[in-house]
């Protein structure tokens, strides 16, 4: 066979190359994590904010600091995130020269497919603003729906080609 | 849709998934997806993978079903039996 080896990687691309991610590649991992990365954004949106409401203060009675909870909330969105990316093989995150074409296809369509998801949870969310703002729902838990859909849209088309794509295959079959 | 020998070639050639992603400078994952149909190859990949291989892009992908093994002995045509 003639030809000479040499794929030109990026840092990133062999960052998400690594062995370890295999196992958050398959189609169920991918869509477990999608749902857990919306689910924490949303919990990290909602649920410090929420308490700090009820209770007048940033500080819990039962001595757990909130400011604690909201950093755990992080850690766990942080961690999702970056699963979630490691699952779609790092498509949204590695630079599209070190991408190939079938890579640069699937990255593509997900991004045409976020970017209308998006478009429709942002007409939602001012639906959902115009028509429960006044009583219902609070300033403060609008700006954190809103927030946590800003995080969701950003990272739409992460959780678009982790529900696409087809399983990354990594035997040497 | 596109149907591909690229299995057969490349196990014949003893080139693992990676070693033929390397030499035609695409992800392992390409290859993959390449042999299972589920994309096309653009004309510059083709043949990239034709000349790595040593073989005609027509030998390698076909707009139509390549014949089995079966077929081509000519034990699976309705006709023979």
């Amino acid at each position: 066979v003639d030809g000479k080896a040499g794929v030109r990687k990026g840092y990133l691309a062999k960052v998400f190359d690594q062995p370890q991610f295999v196992r958050y590649q398959t189609v169920k991992a991918r869509r477990l994590l999608s749902v857990a990365q919306i689910m924490s954004v949303f919990s990290l949106g909602w649920i410090p904010l929420s308490v700090a409401e009820r209770t007048g203060e940033w500080q819990l009675g039962s001595g757990i600091g909130l400011s604690g909870i909201t950093l755990a909330l992080l850690a766990l969105t942080v961690y999702t995130t970056g699963l979630l990316n490691a699952s779609i093989g790092g498509l949204t995150e590695i630079p599209a020269r070190d991408l190939d074409e079938i890579q640069l296809r699937q990255r593509d369509r997900g991004y045409r497919w976020a970017y209308v998801a998006s478009g429709i949870a942002t007409l939602g969310f001012m639906i959902a603003t115009f028509s429960f703002a006044r009583g219902a729902i609070s300033a403060w838990q609008l700006s954190m729906v809103g927030w946590a859909t800003y995080c969701v849209a950003i990272g739409a088309p992460a959780h678009v080609l982790a529900w696409t794509i087809p399983p990354l295959e990594h035997d040497e079959g | 849709m596109v149907h591909s020998r690229l299995t057969l070639y490349r196990t014949d050639r003893g080139l693992s998934r990676r070693e033929l992603a390397d030499l035609v400078e695409v992800n392992p994952q390409t290859i993959g997806f390449l042999e299972r149909g589920t994309y096309s190859p653009s004309v510059e990949l083709a043949l990239k993978l034709s000349k790595v291989l040593g073989v005609t892009v027509e030998a390698l992908f076909s707009l139509e079903p390549f014949p089995t093994l079966a077929d081509q002995l000519g034990g699976n045509a309705p006709d023979s039996r």
